[in-house]
């Protein structure tokens, strides 16, 4: 799965840090989501969805193999 | 979920990376150390370095200032913390299952003045190393 969270992010201007302590998840949270390394639970997707004020699908693409 | 928390979980994961993976070497050290012929002398030096280590892990843990239920808390507030803490409790598993395997496997060739304490320090050794490289690589940016 692949998402848009570091586009969105660079676009808002914002760090990881400040992205983490908004949603309340550790920078390293945000680092391996960015990297696609972990999937993250519905609940911080709608969390981050929500902070940059979009939905869950325009965050995270499904790749052919999921 | 207070920011502050995970923050400090997020220090307590590092501290106990660093802990795990030291801890892990002064083990498997002596577990091999005692295997080699050494005389009393040599004993002394380890005995002492050994203390050393427990001095300064003690101090350091004292100094870290986490609250004391940290060290009794088996699961992590942060998800992925948490995620990261359980996958390495598997990879420990295993590496103890494969150390396990690999003593049956080579039985006849441990000498057998090896004692039941050096070879509890050897696997407790390989699992709090294990322990630690796990959370060291999957904690990796």
């Amino acid at each position: 799965m692949q998402n848009n969270i570091a586009k969105y992010r660079k676009e808002a201007g914002v760090s990881q840090q400040e992205l983490a302590d908004a949603i309340s998840v550790s920078r390293k949270t945000i680092s391996t989501v960015e990297t696609a390394r972990f999937t993250p639970s519905v609940i911080i997707a709608l969390k981050i969805a929500k902070h940059f004020n979009t939905s869950v699908e325009s965050l995270f693409v499904l790749d052919e193999n999921d | 979920m207070k920011q502050q928390d995970i923050k400090t979980e997020e220090q307590f994961m590092r501290h106990n990376i660093r802990f795990c993976i030291s801890a892990g070497v002064v083990c498997l050290l002596l577990s091999v150390y005692s295997l080699t012929n050494h005389n009393i002398e040599e004993m002394i030096i380890v005995g002492m370095s050994v203390l050393f280590y427990m001095v300064v892990t003690a101090i350091f843990m004292i100094k870290a200032g986490f609250p004391l239920k940290m060290y009794f808390k088996y699961a992590y507030k942060d998800e992925f913390l948490n995620t990261i803490d359980i996958n390495a409790y598997k990879h420990t598993t295993c590496a103890f299952g494969v150390c396990l395997l690999g003593v049956l496997y080579n039985n006849d060739s441990i000498p057998s003045e090896v004692s039941h304490a050096n070879m509890a320090i050897f696997y407790l050794g390989i699992m709090i190393l294990v322990y630690g490289v796990s959370l060291l690589w999957q904690s990796r940016d």
